[in-house]
């Protein structure tokens, strides 16, 4: 279809746009609450529970640190407490950075610029969480265990045989799960970059 | 006049372009009125800058055009719509059947193109100058009239698919 046929069928498409009921105002109303009331409540309490719940244990691992006699439990905890703490850091950035664009004020262009560019280091952030999650996996239950006053278990030279293996397979597959998945979602934003520069 | 009734007013004047923007970014019924419904929140939201907006007509095209961009490009969405039906846009009401295939055909094509571009052959059906659009949509002027030709190309060439080609024997 060439563009010049295009314009006059447009042209009949606006013409039967303009004349539509027009929309109550008590519908635009619940309308704009029911969206404002919607974007707090899937958005923002997962992750401020998600935040919260890895501080809260960030802490209660600091807070004994002085209780881990076992130097390598001392080395997973110090582990996973970095893991608690950055990767909420991490992620809330990036969201924050998405959600502070001005719909309002800049261009189209200018938005799709910065909206692709964050959405490419969100996927990287989240690619990275996986896999610091599996991390997490293995570094978590030792030190929990001696807590726990489980010292004899994880003294245990079989509970390494059964424990490392099983932790090394799953991040195995959760990696290559994670590369596969986020690798399509990362090469379509990067292409649409291009395309913004021509 | 109140804010709400100022706002009301607003879309109520613009009804037709932001059911147009909602058509040509999204495909579906169900996902044209949750951007149509998302456009008018943003409208919302950022209502007190359009009072202070050199131009509302460009505004409102931004706010529309941007909305559409970042609703659509969230990877996974959850559709949270109001029931919606009084306002469909019905064209399968239309008796011209032929006039009705091209007008789908029309919205095919563009919703081909990128999502920048999609926007920019919209400000021009809208009958935009390429100043105009190089405005609203945050380019040259220059870079415009590149893009328009080349979505021209792309256009035609769809029309007119170049034949396969069979080996000889």
């Amino acid at each position: 279809m060439e563009l010049d046929e295009m314009k006059t069928l447009w042209a009949d498409v606006s013409l039967r746009m303009e004349k539509q009921d027009k929309i109550q105002k008590e519908l635009l109303i619940d309308i704009t609450r029911q969206k404002f009331r919607n974007k707090l409540d899937y958005v923002r309490i997962p992750e401020i529970i998600g935040a919260l719940f890895c501080v809260g244990y960030a802490m209660y691992v600091l807070s004994h640190f002085s209780d881990f006699e076992l130097w390598y439990n001392q080395l997973f905890a110090l582990i996973s407490v970095f893991i608690l703490l950055a990767l909420p850091v991490a992620s809330l950035s990036v969201i924050k950075g998405m959600r502070t664009l001005r719909i309002d004020s800049e261009s189209p262009a200018a938005i799709l610029d910065k909206f692709t560019k964050n959405k490419i280091r969100f996927e990287k952030v989240q690619r990275h969480s996986m896999i610091f999650g599996g991390i997490l996996m293995i570094t978590i239950l030792p030190p929990l265990a001696e807590l726990r006053g489980s010292v004899a278990k994880i003294s245990n030279p079989l509970f390494w045989i059964i424990y490392i293996p099983i932790c090394l397979g799953l991040m195995f597959f959760l990696s290559r799960w994670v590369l596969k998945k986020y690798k399509r979602v990362i090469d379509s934003s990067e292409k649409m970059l291009k395309e913004l520069e021509y | 006049m109140s804010k709400e009734e100022a706002f009301v007013n607003l879309i109520h004047a613009n009804q037709g372009l932001i059911f147009k923007i909602a058509t040509i970014y999204a495909k579906e019924k169900a996902e044209q009125d949750d951007l149509y419904q998302e456009i008018v929140y943003q409208t919302w939201k950022s209502f007190d800058h359009f009072k202070k907006a050199s131009k509302p007509s460009t505004w409102l095209y931004r706010v529309g055009m941007n909305t559409a961009i970042t609703h659509l490009n969230k990877s996974k969405k959850q559709l949270n719509t109001l029931p919606f039906d009084q306002v469909t846009i019905q064209f399968s009401e239309l008796h011209d059947a032929e006039k009705e295939e091209k007008i789908q055909m029309l919205y095919a094509q563009i919703r081909k193109l990128n999502l920048l571009d999609r926007g920019i052959v919209f400000l021009f059906l809208e009958e935009k100058t390429y100043e105009e659009i190089a405005e609203i949509s945050g380019i040259s002027v220059s870079n415009v009239g590149t893009r328009m030709s080349r979505i021209r190309q792309k256009l035609k060439s769809e029309m007119n698919p170049k034949p396969m080609e069979y080996g000889t024997r």
